[in-house]
């Protein structure tokens, strides 16, 4: 079969993977409880099958099964695609037990050294700060850091119905344009069938009987997206200027969930509490107490992206990349801070409230 | 140096002569009573004062007028504009709400102005602001209180926030009510007012939901024979119109539109048995503390700051129900017992000469403080490993302070 034929049924095959094995696998769900109770920080008030990653990652390995394009990108990416799937299978377990967090650190850790032991390392910052061509320990440093931290900004950020899905598709359309220019076509198919899964799986999300991703589909995809974005960037099929926008841009892409992350953290350190201990500060959480539904901050938070995105690919040949970074940072916290001011309002009006209705 | 060549700017009201409300009123009765131990200099809007009313002086303040609006958002602007201004002459600036607070920063470092500042009640809570100046005002008043040298609550409900919020030492000062008279009726106010020969109640406020108007309406139309006169601004908004329109077939129920002269408004008030005060939001009410000066028994709504206001010794409200109940088994003794026990308060507390006093002391007292009081003893902040602990008196590092009653 020629080549974009496969294309188009890679992608169409796991869209039809999803419709066939979601139904299904919320079936199971119920049986073998693995699903979502609501609780106070959750925004909703039955048990939601957790089945969205599983289906995703079953759909992607059944096209990989009948369509040649993706089971070559299988082999090229063999490493990655296992790494991914270990983090399916502790996503599950976690979903169905919920791990206590440092060991899902410890395991994410090991799938990230597993992945920069195969190569998919970041070699150059490409004069990021100062540096280029970086040494050996700084490298596998420098990856695993930025991988688990990726993929636990990307857990953090699954908390509204349809965002993660719809960031995560913005993610595979990068991924998708840049295999593309580089001419590798399995690759391509690939990132195709994720995106039309997760069209699928958005479709499933956002209907009245939803189901979620659950961490397996959170770590999976996060795992999956930075693997490949550190690949591309190592990638000799580009030369210099072409992987040094590669970085930049996946810098704007990722620096919503990131910044967020990391702003969550810090908060919850100053406040003298673990950075794992859940609580309701995460930006999407923000956005709900302004009164906006899930679609609505699926929308707003997409949309930051994809701007933080277009600045970054704007100004590349114009600022140094320390200015862009320095810029992002600046927007994100006045867009934190105000956020943070209209819930310190709310907090205080409720104390308020109880101060004036106090019997003296 | 004597006091006498202190220069005092009060900022933030509308203006001298005053028309409007609270700080005008207030800022009056500082000027005519310290005038003679402080050169004052009064800012003023002159959008609320025509060009030929004016005045250069007024009971020996300066009057410095601004082309900007004193309420709203060109506050800000009005506020900012002010301390700038003072900033050239004044010692010791009177700011009268938070809105210009975002440069207080700036003057406590790099000049030794003394700041006085009313955070009034707890602005940013009240319903009229949308999310932005509610959001503005959380973080103007934050500001205010932490960079002034005192800051006054007019209301203890007020202090316990700050003390919470803060954990700094807010002075309570009120508002005097002593301006009002009890009038006489004359024939010709008896022809203008046919309510006044009846047994009423009366109302004067903002028509706006936080004072409860709509109670108050609902629970008089159920009951008949009660006559209700309310004076407010019903046309200023919906929630306005549309009571005036629901509730103008009622004999009984007279609803006026403001009046700004100060007779007539006594007249009205200081004949009713009885003052009803609907209120729910920011500390002590001027018009509350008014009604204590006419002598009037008072229902007020069952909120901290009334209930301060009052000292507990009036009669309260949470809903129509508990005014139904009121009116339908008045006890006529008990009423004049409220309103004796009310003018006893006012007395007491809400007379402009004492509020001016209390102004007179805390700008003595901000001309030599260096820093505010804290509400958290020393010892709580104390290093962990100091003798504390080998005395065993840790206990006194948590002490339980005023508002946590």
């Amino acid at each position: 079969m020629k080549t974009p034929l496969l294309l188009i049924s890679a992608s169409i095959s796991s869209a039809i993977f999803m419709l066939i094995l979601i139904p299904i696998l919320k079936q199971m769900a119920f049986k073998i409880s693995l699903f979502d109770k609501p609780n106070s920080r959750k925004s909703h008030h039955f048990a939601i099958p957790l089945v969205g990653g599983i289906a995703i990652a079953l759909s992607i390995v059944l096209a990989g099964v009948i369509n040649p394009l993706v089971t070559q990108s299988f082999i090229h990416l063999k490493i990655l695609m296992l790494g991914s799937l270990v983090l399916l299978v502790v996503g599950i377990i976690d979903d169905k037990y919920d791990i206590k967090a440092i060991y899902k650190l410890v395991i994410q850790v090991f799938c990230a050294l597993a992945i920069s032991v195969a190569g998919f390392r970041i070699q150059s910052l490409f004069g990021l700060f100062g540096f280029y061509e970086i040494s050996m320990i700084p490298q596998y440093l420098l990856t695993i850091v930025i991988i688990t931290g990726v993929i636990n900004a990307f857990n953090l950020l699954d908390g509204v119905d349809g965002l993660l899905a719809v960031i995560s598709i913005i993610g595979f359309l990068l991924l998708l344009i840049i295999s593309i220019q580089l001419k590798l076509f399995h690759l391509a198919a690939l990132y195709l069938s994720f995106i039309s899964a997760l069209f699928v799986f958005l479709k499933f999300n956002l209907q009245k009987d939803k189901i979620f991703l659950g961490d397996a589909g959170s770590l999976f995809i996060g795992n999956l997206i930075m693997g490949s974005a550190i690949f591309f960037m190592n990638h000799n099929g580009f030369g210099i200027v072409s992987r040094q926008l590669i970085l930049n841009v996946f810098i704007g892409f990722l620096s919503v969930p990131v910044l967020d992350s990391l702003r969550v953290y810090l908060g919850r350190i100053k406040k003298g509490k673990s950075p794992f201990h859940a609580d309701k500060t995460h930006i999407h959480h923000l956005l709900l107490l302004l009164g906006f539904s899930h679609k609505r901050i699926t929308f707003i938070i997409a949309g930051i992206t994809i701007l933080f995105l277009a600045f970054n690919l704007l100004v590349f040949e114009l600022l140094n990349m320390v200015l862009v970074i320095f810029s992002l940072i600046l927007v994100f916290s006045l867009l934190a801070f105000i956020l943070n001011l209209n819930k310190k309002v709310i907090e205080w009006s409720y104390k308020i409230k109880a101060l004036e209705n106090k019997q003296l | 140096m004597s006091l006498k060549n202190k220069k005092i700017a009060i900022i933030g009201s509308v203006g001298l002569p005053a028309n409007y409300g609270g700080f005008e009123t207030l800022t009056s009765h500082l000027v005519s009573n310290l005038g003679n131990q402080y050169d004052f200099t009064v800012y003023c809007s002159a959008k609320k004062y025509k060009k030929s009313d004016r005045l250069k002086k007024y009971k020996g303040a300066r009057l410095q007028y601004l082309p900007f609006n004193a309420n709203g958002i060109q506050s800000i602007i009005y506020d900012s504009v002010s301390i700038l201004h003072a900033l050239f002459y004044a010692d010791v600036m009177i700011i009268l709400g938070v809105a210009g607070a975002w440069l207080l920063p700036f003057v406590k470092l790099f000049t030794k102005k003394r700041i006085i500042i009313s955070i009034d009640g707890i602005e940013w809570k009240r319903d009229k602001w949308n999310r932005v100046a509610k959001m503005y005002l959380w973080l103007a008043e934050s500001i205010a209180v932490k960079y002034s040298h005192i800051d006054i609550s007019d209301n203890e409900s007020i202090q316990d926030y700050t003390a919470m919020r803060y954990g700094s030492l807010s002075r309570i000062v009120e508002y005097g009510g002593d301006h009002v008279q009890v009038v006489e009726t004359t024939e010709e106010d008896h022809k203008k007012y046919s309510f006044l020969k009846h047994l009423y109640a009366v109302k004067v406020c903002r028509i706006e939901p936080e004072n409860n108007v709509h109670l108050v309406l609902e629970a008089f139309s159920r009951r008949t024979n009660r006559t209700l006169v309310i004076v407010g601004n019903w046309d200023n908004s919906q929630y306005g119109r549309q009571l005036r329109k629901q509730y103008s077939n009622f004999e009984h129920i007279f609803l006026l539109d403001p009046i700004y002269n100060q007779r007539t408004l006594d007249l009205i008030r200081g004949n009713a048995i009885l003052y009803v005060h609907g209120h729910m939001a920011g500390g002590t009410n001027p018009s509350l503390v008014e009604a204590m000066n006419l002598q009037l028994p008072i229902l007020a709504y069952n909120v901290s700051y009334n209930l301060t206001t009052t000292e507990k010794k009036a009669n309260y409200f949470t809903n129509a129900e508990d005014i139904y109940e009121l009116m339908s088994n008045l006890n006529f003794d008990l009423l004049k017992l409220n309103g004796e026990n009310m003018k006893k308060i006012a007395d007491r507390r809400y007379q402009w000469k004492i509020i001016a006093q209390k102004y007179h002391d805390l700008i003595t007292e901000a001309l030599s403080v260096e820093s505010k009081e804290q509400v958290i003893a020393k010892i709580t902040n104390a290093a962990r490993n100091s003798k504390i602990a080998f005395h065993q008196v840790e206990h006194l590092k948590y002490p339980h302070l005023f508002f946590e009653n």
